[in-house]
């Protein structure tokens, strides 16, 4: 089956030309393409993808924004994140919102179409940068945090590895288990950040 | 003090029980006896009198009363007696029983003591002995010259002129003087003095002289009379240069060569009456009936005002009338007294059930008549005789008597009930023809013009009675209201008819022309009250008046100074006033103030008030029905009111209107007297014109035991008191106004220049607090009102000045301020520096916002824009034909995203949010990642954990990045590498960057470097060359090493590189 993949970009001429790209490409097929946060907001909650490349910069409710408001209602759908520029602070708050993973723009298709279809078979594509920025995140013990909001120990190492320059592949073949394992490892990991930022969220909240 | 109004209300049956007492003797005259109503007021020991034996009084300039008894000298201003006694006596011996007070012609008070002259002035008494030495001498009697100095009369050493300390002049017997022994003194206008001289032991004198001081020539009485006169008690020559004696049982006058007589049984005969005295309207003022009633005789009336009715039991020593009208009373044992003629006087109607006395309109008629109309009936009021007419001819008793007037034929008219009644020898009958063709109809106003035409005005439209017969003229004539509210004739014959509606008509020439609010006149019924002689008309509303002139309308109301909203009449008194009656009494106002007013050139109206203090049973007026008020040939004027009506001569009125002296009596300074009664000496006053010096003299000379500067009213030589530093903390001024007319609505207004922005609210107060003043120059003053109202414009002036501490003086202020502004230099200085230093991070930051601008915008428009194309050539890719075509548009795609690459490299460089050295670290590191990774080779990273807080240049990322990037290039090309590892480590300060691989290596020869063709460092020969200057260019070292895990290897010393600024 197919994945179904939406587009949130504001740029026409890329939107337009990766819907078609996606839709001539056997084993995709295009859900919706937006030009807006809002538009998207609308649309994508009623037609449901697999997989959404939503632009970081999307203008009218920014791409974390939406991801953030969409990822709770559509907690199968994938976001991947699109950037023009290197703004690992933006990508990590799609990751915290909720995203499972970025591209830049300016890769050819065949490497979105990779991206994509990593990410719907539940992995999850992370930069070095990502990951450090991650540790640097589960550096810092929140007072009132819970275990499901720290790292375990293999997790931790996954992390480690990642920061140097290890691929998902590698990391296996380092520790001996399984790329499904990394993957796995990282989907939670992933899922504790944004746990963790939630609760950061409402503690900031509460803390006034 | 004792009862208030007696006599308030003479009540119109009552006051024929005084009618005139004649008595004819042929050549004597009779003049006129009428009991006169009065207010007493009298004043004991307990009000602080020194004694309740009043045997003189005498009032100086500056308004003060003196009253001298036998213990002592009490000044009193009409609240309150300052009693002198320390004052008076020398190393406090001697005896305080005053003989006599005078008043010289510069102001100075003389007081008679049996061992001693004293005099007051400007607040300074001096005291002249005569018990011994020069001045020794048996005092008589003794009078103020209008000059200057004393006339004294002796006992047995004739006449003595007393003059700057000392006797200057002396006539005796031997001179001329009848004898050596002088009873009485008078002085007349030219200075010549009257001099009765008596016998040894017979106090009548015996004959009198006039001595003329300039010549020394005495002339005998009769010489000047040209006949002999005897047994004359006392000889005065009054402001008019009228010579006036009395003698048993007459008044003698002696005016321009003629001798007139008046009879006095009726008020003396054998009783001397005293000294004679004159007030300020020139009438005389006498004490006969041993000491029980004072009369004034003017124009040949006797005005009695007689206190024996009053308790008063013992004899009266002293009268004195004072500038406002009141006259004062010294008393054997009573105390003091003041009378005050009623000259205001409410008449009361004698109503059968004593209800309502109310008066609705006054009408004069021919003669000394008046009318008044009272509701139930009409009277006629003459000569104090009373007749009125209750029953109509048809035998009914009269309703709504409420207007009446007498036409210049003698016919009476009359309003009541129902209509119009006329006066005639059958009694008040009705007129005929005069309808309005109504039969209730309601006069409202009666009026005759100038020309004789009685004009009617009613509910129901307008009468003009003509040759017999009435004609109506209504709206449908063009009045703009039937209801009429009152009538006015101009001048030029033409009418002024006011109506309920609120319009004043204009009848001219047989048409109307109405004004109404719409060219200005106040809203509500219009009732015209004056019309001046070039036709100018002065309206009532119940908002104010209303000038009409040449068809332009002003308006003066109570914000104006109007005395209340409504007046219901405007009396001309002939001198430049109008009198109205309203609601609030009876007031007068300036016509030119008026007018003034009326024309906006002044702000303020001074209205003169008169009410229930002044001798009214109400104030409040009626004026519904006109006429309303009348003004009689002899110039006494009748407003009706709700109780009685209101009678007085404006001119007797206006006498005790004088505008109150205003004294500042005592300035205390934190509980010490600093100027005024009881000053200690310490503080030196500067008085102007008398030197310190002089002044100690003069006390010294004269044994003055106290000397007190003062103020008086308008005194522009008042002192200027120099207070020290620290002095005046709180300050209290007493000040008071010298008037007796009603002393406790005596208003005041004060003011501290220097202090107080403006004249303070007005205040019944006789004492001003400050407090905490600064140091400066200081001007007291204060003005006063008397209870009408009437202003002493000219201020009272106490004038000091506070000296500074030594921290409030200008040197230390000019220290200081020199202090300041050094500071202020210094501030001035660093913040310019700061400032400048701001405008260098404003410029640096606004050099930021624009590189992230463009930053921004090459990616978001270039940077999209080019992927949008690479994705089109991907797209054309899929859908051609043709390996040719697809593989140039493999290479467009390839091309262009090759340009976004460097792009990216170039606006990441640029963009000021990636200044930072983990920035830099962070984008190498994903650069390297994402090449070797696309290279299909092993990525191996060694970043520090945390890195220094270190600002990295925009130029120093970008060569950095470049050097990187031709770095990983040249390792990517070398044969067998499998993996890259890229390290980013501090050494010291020094950034280390190495980018290794396990290839093969290479010659340090540029020409075997492989050609990158489209890789972004141009040909391979200028990489290694462009690595190094680049890094060179940094000051940072750049090394090579090919071989197995060898690179490239850089190191940069960060020193150049700012802490980052958070």
């Amino acid at each position: 089956m197919s994945i179904k993949v939406s587009i949130v970009e504001d740029n026409q001429s890329i939107r337009q030309s990766l819907a078609e790209i996606l839709d001539s490409t056997p084993g995709f097929r295009l859900g919706d393409a937006c030009a807006t946060g809002e538009e998207a907001l609308q649309r994508l909650l009623n037609n449901p993808a697999d997989v959404v490349l939503m632009d970081i910069n999307v203008p009218r409710k920014s791409g974390v924004h939406c991801v953030r408001e969409l990822k709770p209602c559509l907690p199968k759908t994938q976001f991947i994140m699109l950037t023009i520029e290197d703004d690992s602070q933006r990508v990590f708050e799609s990751l915290q919102a909720g995203a499972t993973g970025y591209l830049v723009k300016n890769v050819p298709p065949d490497r979105i179409f990779a991206a994509i279809e990593e990410v719907h078979q539940g992995g999850s594509p992370m930069s070095s940068q990502i990951a450090r920025m991650l540790v640097q995140t589960f550096q810092t013990k929140r007072p009132s945090s819970e275990r499901n909001e720290e790292l375990t120990a293999r997790e931790s190492e996954i992390l480690t590895l990642l920061t140097r320059g290890y691929r998902s592949k590698e990391v296996a073949d380092e520790l001996a288990i399984s790329v499904q394992t990394v993957h796995t490892h990282l989907r939670n990991i992933y899922e504790k950040l944004q746990v963790r930022s939630r609760a950061e969220a409402v503690a900031r909240y509460l803390g006034g | 003090m004792f009862c208030r109004p007696f006599h308030r209300v003479l009540s119109i049956w009552l006051a024929s029980a005084s009618l005139p007492v004649s008595t004819a003797v042929a050549e004597i005259l009779p003049g006129t006896v009428v009991a006169q109503p009065f207010t007493l007021h009298r004043w004991t020991t307990e009000n602080n009198l020194p004694q309740n034996t009043v045997n003189y009084l005498a009032q100086t300039p500056d308004g003060y009363l003196w009253a001298g008894t036998r213990t002592g000298l009490a000044r009193f201003d009409g609240v309150r007696f300052t009693v002198f006694t320390r004052e008076l006596l020398m190393n406090g011996q001697g005896d305080l029983s005053c003989r006599d007070l005078e008043v010289d012609g510069k102001g100075r008070l003389w007081i008679r003591l049996p061992d001693a002259l004293v005099c007051y002035h400007q607040g300074r008494f001096e005291r002249f002995s005569t018990e011994s030495g020069p001045l020794q001498s048996d005092i008589q009697t003794m009078i103020a010259s209008r000059e200057s100095g004393l006339w004294i009369g002796t006992r047995g050493q004739g006449l003595k002129r007393f003059e700057n300390g000392a006797f200057t002049r002396l006539y005796r017997a031997a001179d001329g003087l009848g004898t050596d022994w002088v009873g009485l003194l008078n002085e007349d206008g030219q200075g010549r003095v009257w001099i009765g001289c008596t016998d040894r032991d017979w106090p009548i004198a015996r004959s009198w002289q006039r001595l003329d001081p300039v010549s020394g020539e005495l002339v005998s009485l009769s010489e000047v009379l040209g006949f002999a006169l005897t047994n004359i008690w006392d000889l005065f020559p009054d402001h008019d240069g009228r010579l006036w004696a009395t003698l048993p049982g007459q008044l003698l006058c002696w005016a321009e060569g003629k001798l007139t007589r008046y009879d006095t049984s009726a008020i003396w005969n054998h009783e001397n009456p005293g000294r004679i005295k004159e007030d300020n309207t020139g009438a005389l003022w006498l004490a006969p009936g041993n000491g029980t009633k004072a009369v004034r005789f003017k124009d040949g009336r006797w005005d009695v005002f007689n206190l024996e009715n009053q308790g008063i039991d013992r004899d009266i020593r002293e009268v004195l009338p004072d500038r406002e009208g009141n006259v004062w009373v010294g008393t054997g044992a009573q105390g003091l007294l003041q009378i005050q003629p009623q000259r205001i006087m409410s008449l009361l109607t004698k109503s059968p059930g004593g209800g309502n006395q109310e008066i609705h309109s006054v009408a004069a008629g021919a003669g000394d008549v008046v009318w008044l109309a009272t509701g139930s009936r009409l009277l006629r009021f003459q000569h104090d005789a009373v007749e009125h007419f209750a029953v109509g001819s048809d035998g009914r008793a009269l309703t709504q008597v409420q207007a009446a007037l007498e036409d210049r034929s003698g016919q009476v008219w009359v309003k009541c009930h129902g209509g119009l009644l006329k006066l005639t020898k059958e009694g008040l009958t009705r007129v005929p023809g005069a309808d309005a063709g109504r039969s209730n109809w309601v006069v409202t106003a009666l009026r005759e013009d100038r020309r004789g035409r009685l004009w009617i005005g009613s509910d129901s439209g307008l009468l003009e009675h003509r040759d017999g017969t009435f004609i109506l003229y209504t709206t449908r004539d063009g009045l703009s209201d039937d209801a009429i509210c009152g009538i006015r004739d101009a001048p030029d014959g033409s009418l002024w008819v006011g109506t309920q509606s609120g319009e004043l008509n204009h009848l001219k020439d047989g048409r109307f022309h109405a004004y109404s609010t719409r060219d200005g006149l106040l809203p509500g019924r219009v009732i015209p009250l004056a019309v001046e002689e070039d036709g100018t008309i002065w309206t009532g509303t119940p908002t104010g008046l209303n000038r009409i002139r040449a068809g332009e309308i002003r308006a003066v109301t109570e914000r104006e100074g109007l005395l209340d909203h409504e007046t219901y009449s405007l009396l001309d008194d002939k001198r430049g006033h109008y009198w109205a009656h309203c609601n609030r009494g009876i007031f007068r106002v300036r016509q030119a103030d008026l007018h003034a007013v009326a024309d906006g050139r002044q702000r303020r109206l001074h209205c003169v008030s008169y009410g229930k203090a002044d001798g009214m049973a109400s104030t409040e007026g009626n004026g519904d029905y006109q006429p309303n008020a009348a003004r009689l040939p002899d110039g006494r004027m009748w407003f009706p009111m709700t109780r009685g009506v209101v009678v007085f001569d404006p001119g007797e009125v206006m006498e005790t209107d004088v505008p109150p002296p205003i004294v500042i009596e005592q300035v205390q300074a934190d509980d010490e007297v600093i100027y005024g009664d009881g000053v200690a000496q310490r503080w030196s006053a500067a008085v102007p014109n008398r030197s310190g010096h002089d002044a100690q003299k003069v006390a010294a000379a004269s044994q003055a035991m106290s000397s007190i500067p003062r103020a008086a009213a308008g005194d522009s030589r008042a002192p200027v008191l120099r207070l020290p530093a620290g002095r005046a903390r709180w300050l209290k001024i007493h000040y008071t106004a010298n008037s007796f007319f009603d002393p406790r609505r005596v208003r005041f207004q004060y003011r501290l220049t220097g202090h107080d922005r403006d004249w303070r609210k007005m205040t019944d107060e006789r004492v001003a607090y400050y407090a905490d003043l600064k140091p400066g120059h200081y001007r007291f003053q204060v003005k006063a009102a008397n209870p009408h109202g009437v202003w002493n414009e000219t201020p009272a002036v106490f004038e000091f000045s506070l000296a500074p501490h030594f921290y409030e003086t200008w040197p230390f202020y000019i220290l200081c301020v020199t202090g300041a502004v050094l500071a202020g230099l210094g501030v001035h200085h660093r913040r310019v520096r700061g400032l400048r230093r701001l405008q260098h991070l404003e410029q640096q930051r606004a050099l930021l916002d624009e590189r992230a601008r463009i930053a921004r915008d090459l990616h978001d428009d270039l940077g999209a824009n080019l992927t949008g194309i690479a994705l089109k050539a991907d797209l054309a890719q899929r859908q051609l034909q043709g390996p040719q075509a697809v593989g140039q548009l493999a290479e467009i795609a390839a091309n262009t995203r090759a340009l976004v690459d460097n792009m990216r490299g170039t606006v990441w460089a640029l963009n000021p949010k990636h200044d930072t050295l983990e920035g830099l670290a962070r984008f190498l590191a994903q650069q390297v990642e994402d090449f070797v990774t696309d290279a299909g080779l092993r990525c191996r990273l060694e970043l520090p954990g945390e890195f220094p807080g270190l600002t990295v240049p925009s130029p120093a990322r970008y060569h950095i990045h470049l050097v990187v990037k031709e770095g990983l290039h040249n390792a990517v090309k070398h044969a067998g590498a499998r993996e890259i590892r890229f390290s980013l480590q501090m050494d010291g300060s020094d950034l280390c960057l190495c980018l290794a691989d396990d290839g093969q290596g290479f010659e340090l020869n540029d020409s075997q470097l492989p050609t990158l063709g489209s890789q972004p460092s141009g040909n391979g020969g200028n990489g290694l060359l462009n690595m190094r200057q680049r890094v060179e260019s940094l000051g940072g070292r750049w090394e090579l090493a090919s071989g197995c895990g060898q690179g490239t290897r850089i190191s940069i010393p960060t020193q150049s590189f700012r802490p980052k600024s958070t």
